[in-house]
């Protein structure tokens, strides 16, 4: 399985297997990685699932759609440019080495 | 014959309303997809099934009517939700300004008013003894805050509930009820329209914002009168609903409701827990755009399919010990929101609403009883209570 590693506003990296056409969000969520809410389950509601994606070059990311513009301009921590939802992050192949960083909020 | 599963369950019967979870057991306990023959629908009630019917719009579409009635083949009732029953692209347009209006920016300024009210509306009860918790406290408090959000003013709120019951009793096959209910109301909805209109909305509010997006051209002003409307009908009934069943929940399990008490900042966790639990939302449909296969089976084009989300929070397969009701266990994308690109636009509101009802109510309540029957509410698109008497025990001052 293609990895993505998480580096927590600490410092701290977990780096997970995440199978392809999951959300790097729920990979997150469901190996407890601390620092990722996703609270409204990917609905692009919440905007406590944003992430620093660090190496953004080459991997064939979506493009940051409509819905998830706007959420990202009322993240609890300041936007970026390299700023993402991770439940729009949906895993494929070309993700492998993927290196996302986290806020240090998320409310 | 098809190859199918099926099953006689009637999911709008009296029996399965006042007992959804074990038809949802039996269910599960069947196949994944199962043909209730009663209505000529298919039926999904696992965690996987359902997460899936609900994030593959390219199969299963929201233009076919977000109720038992398929508008594929049947002319629709009243013309269809904008935001609700379309599929993208339209949808994504009509759901970026509700986003916006209802962002966590918006949310951070709200929940001053929220705690607030909260902490009012407790306080008016708590020495009274014996209290009957839907008037006085479950459908009082949303009454007050959502319409007070939204910028609507005070008079004729009722109106909003009798509005709700329009809406979501259309969600199941036709019965007499229902025809009655809408005659006796008819007035009701050119009430509504009356007070979405721009000039009747405060400054501030959420309705305001959403006409802003007429302002900027992204939806029509009469788009914008259709988007107010829109939260004035999901947005009341459904949290009426579940705070109700959230503090049932905790008045039946005094030993979680004596954490919460202890705690208080277990608020946002035990709203969760509820919804997980026992909702409002029980089901929700969708129409197949093509012929399809799920789980191994084959699903013809413009079929109607339930989607059970109050047996996937049930499912073993997904939670552990699912029957528990367990106010500390960390919940791991529960749906009773939906999921997916029409998953609920208004779920945290909802979550930060109630955060602040059982917060107050943690902070100012030692313990509680219910004292009587409870009742149960019999429209098929929402479950909720009408009645839950209960003993309160103040905290000591
Ligand atoms: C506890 C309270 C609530 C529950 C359980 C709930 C449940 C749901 C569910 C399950 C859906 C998905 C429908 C589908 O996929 O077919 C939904 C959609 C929706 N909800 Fe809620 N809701 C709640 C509160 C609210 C509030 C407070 C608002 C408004 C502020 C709201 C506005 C909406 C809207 C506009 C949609 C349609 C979204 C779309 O189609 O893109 N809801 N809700
Ligand atoms: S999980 Fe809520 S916006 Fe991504």
């Amino acid at each position: 399985m293609p990895n993505v590693t998480f580096i927590a506003d600490d410092g701290t990296e977990t780096v997970l297997d995440v199978a392809v056409g999951t959300s790097i969000m729920e990979a997150a969520v469901m190996s407890n990685v601390d620092g990722i809410m996703g609270e409204c389950g990917g609905s692009i509601n919440c905007a406590t699932c944003h992430v620093y994606v660090q190496n953004a070059g080459g991997f064939g990311l979506p493009d940051v759609g409509e819905v998830e513009n706007e959420m990202l301009d009322a993240t609890a921590a300041e936007r970026r440019p390299e700023s993402r939802l991770s439940c729009q992050l949906i895993m494929t192949e070309a993700m492998a080495g993927l290196i996302v960083r986290l806020p240090d909020a998320q409310y | 014959m098809p190859n199918r599963i099926t099953s006689q369950i009637d999911p709008f019967s009296p029996e399965f309303r006042a007992d959804p979870y074990s038809a949802y057991a039996e269910l599960r306990s069947l196949g994944k997809v199962v043909y209730l023959e009663k209505h000529d629908i298919w039926c999904v009630h696992h965690y996987d099934t359902c997460q899936k019917v609900l994030t593959d719009y390219d199969t299963y579409s929201n233009a076919g009517g977000g109720g038992i009635r398929n508008y594929f083949k049947e002319k629709p009732w009243r013309k269809p939700s904008i935001i609700l029953e379309v599929d993208p692209p339209e949808h994504t347009r009509t759901r970026t300004v509700l986003s916006r209006a209802l962002s966590p920016k918006v949310l951070r300024q709200i929940r001053e008013r929220f705690d607030a009210d909260a902490a009012r509306m407790v306080a008016e009860v708590r020495d009274r003894g014996e209290i009957e918790a839907v008037s006085a406290l479950t459908r009082a408090y949303p009454l007050k805050v959502f319409p007070d959000s939204v910028g609507l003013a005070e008079e004729g709120r009722e109106n909003l509930l009798i509005y709700g019951t329009m809406v979501f009793g259309a969600f199941g096959p036709v019965v007499p009820w229902y025809e009655e209910y809408m005659e006796t109301h008819k007035d009701v909805p050119d009430w509504i329209v009356r007070r979405c209109q721009r000039d009747m909305l405060a400054e501030g509010g959420i309705g305001q914002i959403i006409y802003g997006a007429a302002d900027e051209g992204k939806i029509t002003e009469e788009e914008a009168m259709m988007l107010v409307r829109t939260f004035l009908s999901a947005g009341v009934d459904t949290t009426v609903d579940s705070i109700g069943l959230c503090l049932w929940a905790l008045a039946r399990h005094p030993e979680q409701y004596a954490k919460l008490r202890d705690d208080p900042t277990l608020a946002r966790n035990a709203f969760e827990e509820a919804t997980r639990w026992d909702s409002s939302s029980q089901s929700l449909f969708r129409t197949t755009l093509k012929e399809t296969e799920l789980a191994g089976q084959t699903i013809g084009a413009n079929e109607k399919v339930m989607i059970f989300i109050g047996s996937a929070g049930r499912d073993p397969e997904h939670f552990e010990d699912p029957d528990t009701f367990d106010i500390s266990r960390k919940i791991k994308g529960q749906m009773g929101y939906g999921v997916g690109i029409h998953g609920c636009v208004g779920q945290m509101f909802a979550r930060l609403e109630a955060e602040c009802f059982f917060q107050a109510f943690a902070q100012q309540i030692d313990s509680m009883a219910v004292t009587g029957p409870t009742g149960l509410r019999m429209h098929p698109g929402l479950r909720g209570l009408t009645t839950l008497p209960l003993a309160l025990t103040p905290k000591a001052a």
